[in-house]
């Protein structure tokens, strides 16, 4: 297709993200007097307060050692600022990001975390109130929305490529940040004509350092690809048309092949223009199964489909190919209540337990266009996988795990599992502690053998009211921490993390 | 719909400000006082319009002038009337409003009245003014 007659179609396609901001009503809503009530009745909601200000550099207590080749600096994203002004968002994922580091070096660890300045907090801020649409919620009297970073909250994930660390969110520019003071410095631009374009908050950066990454344009249908080198420039990028464009967050990369799952939570332009929320501008259609959508990293334009049950996926851990066959994992819900329903009553202070995600594995059948799925009982989050085997034949995932928590969200403990055994070894924190997102570090002096270096990750201790920051062996979990901090703090419970060697 | 509007702005702007459309007999000037640009490259441009059938589509007026922290745009010899101004800021100078591959404009621009439309240029009726005299207003790009 003629390129200006491309970019005509989009145009014409319009609406664009259209996230529109129509007041619903003009008083205060009673969300943060509803969730207020509950804090007494239910720790948990400790890990949702939120923060109103910066968190300053502190130094948290150690026991154990730290490994010698354990030197760096763990960041973790999440959002943080979840009211602002008496008003308190509606979804878990609306809250402005924070950026957290916790700086790891032989006089030990020292924690701290920023905002990010993004252009919606720096306006909400000045207003004193939320006066952007957010992802789940649109304000009473909010502000139009003329372009998606104009409600950027880069609240999702961070990466550090190409010497730049970047703050992540799923629907519009990525934020490059200071990687020392945790400074905002501004969007990141790949080139003109994705100034502004959606860059996911899961890119996958493969051994040899070149980086993957995908943003979907919910109302034009719109999956853009993109490949930058290892440097730091991008390499390609693509734009494909994708019909009933789903909700998608992650991705996976093979060898050979980029793969999305897309679950049948689909953009509907009507319910956008009617004043939905962008979440609730989604419609679940369950006959359209789940979506296998493969794309050959030299033919991007050219999808190949497969169709899984349908189920709601947020996050891949890793794919490979084995012959003509791809082979992934993923965490599966078998219908999108969580993304949909339990992250907005969880910001009521509610919580009623009605399915919970778990390991699913795939197999690809490249040559026979066909897809076959077997689930593990394992109910898991946030799965993380060595960098060194990231698209590259692999059998080990860490992820959180929920194991016994009692009548609460989240996680309890983290687990390895070998997923193409079954094979776990797990630890559990407790039922006072709730588990974050832990993330694989190699060893740097190893063997290079999958899986030697060490898990480290954050939880929240409800019982001492501070966050821990564990250091595992990750080929001994069940063992516990090697070495353990307290920060004598409570830090909003975040999203991703990743771990940067010094 | 509403891209296709914001792409034509883009070309309705440019053109005026490019051919200088013929000026017309009499009456009034209009002085427009136009904020936040994101740099002094390049040029700030704007389109006067009179109707709303000819809104974003054929300008009464072009004018542009080297962008800065505050660039004046004097519009001369109008009738007294309604009128309605879409201004961009051409800052690598190309003569049009650039946008990404989406449609969304990568250059900052606005209307009179710093009328907003939602994810579009807004409606005449929202960014017209009525010139009875000499006027100046101010429009902030966005």
């Amino acid at each position: 297709m003629n390129r200006r007659h491309f970019c005509q179609s989009l145009a014409g396609a319009a609406g664009l993200f259209a996230l529109n901001a129509r007041a619903a009503a003009p008083s205060v809503d009673d969300w943060a007097s509803a969730f207020e009530s509950q804090r007494a009745t239910h720790p948990w909601t400790l890990g949702y307060v939120g923060l109103q200000a910066d968190a300053e550099p502190m130094a948290l207590r150690l026991r154990g050692r730290i490994p010698a080749g354990l030197v760096g600096a763990f960041y973790r994203n999440g959002p943080a600022r979840h009211a602002l002004g008496g008003q308190r968002y509606h979804h878990l994922f609306d809250g402005d990001g924070m950026l957290q580091k916790y700086t790891l070096s032989e006089r030990g660890i020292v924690h701290q975390g920023r905002f990010v300045r993004t252009e919606k907090f720096v306006a909400d801020t000045a207003a004193g109130h939320p006066v952007r649409a957010a992802f789940g919620t649109n304000p009473p009297g909010a502000e139009p929305t003329p372009s998606p970073d104009a409600i950027n909250v880069a609240n999702t994930s961070v990466v550090n490529h190409g010497g730049e660390l970047m703050a992540l969110w799923e629907g519009g520019s990525a934020t490059r940040m200071d990687a020392q003071t945790l400074a905002t410095r501004g969007l990141k631009v790949w080139s003109p004509e994705y100034a502004g374009m959606p860059f996911s908050a899961h890119p996958k950066i493969e051994p040899d350092g070149i980086l993957w990454n995908f943003g979907v344009t919910s109302s034009l249908g719109l999956l853009s690809i993109y490949q930058v080198k290892a440097g730091g420039e991008l390499a390609q990028a693509v734009t494909i048309k994708v019909p009933e464009m789903s909700m998608v967050h992650d991705f996976a990369v093979t060898e050979r092949h980029l793969v999305f799952l897309l679950p049948p939570l689909v953009f509907d332009r009507d319910r956008s223009e009617a004043g939905e929320t962008f979440l609730d501008s989604h419609v679940w259609k369950p006959q359209l199964g789940m979506r296998v959508l493969v794309l050959h990293k030299d033919r991007l334009q050219t999808p190949q489909w497969f169709e899984l049950p349908a189920g709601f996926v947020f996050h891949i851990g890793n794919a490979c190919e084995d012959g003509e066959m791809i082979r992934l994992d993923y965490i599966r819900s078998n219908s999108a209540w969580n993304a949909t329903t339990a992250l907005k009553e969880l910001m009521q202070g509610r919580y009623e337990p009605q399915e919970h995600p778990s390991v699913a594995v795939v197999e690809l059948d490249l040559q026979a266009g066909r897809a076959k799925q077997r689930l593990l009982p394992h109910v898991a989050e946030f799965p993380r996988v060595d960098p060194r085997f990231v698209g590259r034949r692999y059998a080990q995932v860490f992820a959180a795990a929920r194991i016994q928590p009692g009548d609460r969200p989240g996680f309890d403990g983290v687990m390895r599992l070998d997923v193409t055994t079954g094979a776990r070894d797990v630890y559990r924190y407790g039922a006072d502690v709730m588990a974050e997102e832990h993330v694989f570090v190699p060893r740097p002096t190893g063997s290079g053998r999958e899986g030697e270096g060490w898990l480290v990750g954050t939880a929240l201790d409800l019982k001492r009211q501070q966050m821990l920051f564990s250091v595992f062996d990750a080929q001994r979990l069940a063992d516990g921490p090697i070495a353990q901090g307290e920060l004598p703090r409570v830090m909003p419970l975040g999203l991703h993390g990743i771990f940067v060697p010094a | 719909m509403n891209s296709i509007r914001l792409v034509h702005l883009a070309h309705a702007v440019c053109i005026a400000a490019m051919t200088m459309a013929g000026a017309a007999a009499q009456a009034h000037d209009l002085t427009v006082e136009v904020l936040n640009a994101r740099s002094d490259k390049g040029l700030v441009a704007g389109a006067l319009y009179g109707t709303e059938a000819s809104w974003l589509k054929d300008a009464l007026q072009g004018e542009r002038q080297p962008a800065a922290a505050r660039t004046v745009l004097v519009y001369r010899n109008l009738p007294a009337g309604p009128y309605a101004l879409s201004l961009f800021h051409d800052e690598n100078g190309n003569g049009k409003l650039d946008t990404n591959i989406a449609g969304v404009p990568t250059e900052r621009y606005g209307f009179s009245r710093d009328a907003r439309g939602r994810m579009s240029a807004p409606a005449f009726a929202d960014a017209a003014f009525d010139l009875r005299g000499d006027m100046t207003i101010t429009v902030h790009l966005r």
